[in-house]
């Protein structure tokens, strides 16, 4: 009778071992859960500061360019480029076509860098700074719908 | 510098470019265009044929692939994959082909074309 009863007692103990144990788990990983949310806002915040960032150092960069200030723009060129790289690189958030619009703008920048890297050195100005602007202006315009959609994103 | 990959590289992209599931836009860089492929770039340009070139070509066309942080990481022009095609693709042919339809592609010639020749069809020409 003893021993059923310990058996009893047993099966009790161990069933109210497991309900604790599921309700630390499911507690656990509402915790977990709320972390990688408070996580992802965080980067979305940060994502979205970087990319406005990105997108006035590029009107700045039309500025400069239209005022022929080769050498500044080449320093402003590579400060965005950064920027964008480390948006692409660390971030999660980004779908396909977000990605590949700040690759485009990488290595459009590049690109860009170059040009004026070879006027620089041989001490002229880029064959067609009006298509410099146009570029610019494009990236500008890529790296603005990205911002607009990860501002929607963070407001839901 | 021969390299199968580089090879198989132009076919593909000459392919897509065809069949305009790629598509090309302008660059700072004159007769420069490029692409995006996952999360690295690729370029085409119409260049001068360099002195030591062996080529016979006043223009010749290069590949550049740039990674995500915007370096090149290769280039290659007609004579490094042109051994590596199949017998009935010329190296140079395929490159002047695929950057001509690229500059199409990133001026947006077909709409400027298809614009006047439907306006040309329907006979509504303001003259």
């Amino acid at each position: 009778m003893a021993s059923l009863a310990g058996v009893l007692i047993s099966v009790i103990g161990f069933g109210a071992t497991l309900i604790n144990l599921a309700k630390t788990s499911s507690a656990a990983k509402r915790a977990e859960l709320a972390a990688t949310k408070t996580q992802k806002s965080i980067r979305l915040f940060d994502t979205v500061a970087d990319a406005s960032k990105a997108v006035s150092m590029l009107e700045e960069a039309k500025r400069l360019n239209r005022a022929k200030e080769w050498k500044v723009l080449l320093d402003r060129l590579s400060d965005i480029k950064k920027i964008l790289v480390a948006i692409n690189i660390e971030n999660s958030l980004l779908n396909d076509l977000q990605t590949r619009k700040i690759q485009s703008s990488v290595t459009q920048l590049a690109t860009m860098e170059h040009v004026l890297e070879k006027a620089i050195s041989e001490s002229v100005d880029p064959d067609d700074p009006l298509q410099i602007a146009r570029t610019i202006s494009k990236q500008i315009e890529k790296v603005y719908a990205v911002l607009i959609e990860l501002k929607q994103e963070r407001t839901h | 510098m021969s390299y199968q990959k580089l090879a198989d590289l132009a076919l593909k992209l000459s392919d897509k470019t065809n069949k305009g599931q790629i598509e090309w836009e302008e660059t700072a860089q004159k007769g420069t265009y490029q692409t995006e492929i996952n999360e690295n770039s690729v370029q085409i340009s119409e260049v001068e044929a360099e002195d030591f070139s062996n080529s016979n070509y006043e223009k010749e066309y290069e590949v550049s692939i740039f990674n995500s942080s915007g370096n090149k990481v290769e280039s290659f022009r007609w004579e490094d994959i042109h051994q590596l095609l199949p017998g009935d693709v010329h190296g140079y042919i395929l490159l002047q082909e695929m950057y001509q339809t690229a500059r199409r592609m990133a001026l947006g010639t077909e709409q400027v074309l298809d614009s006047i020749l439907g306006a040309l069809d329907d006979d509504k020409i303001p003259f």
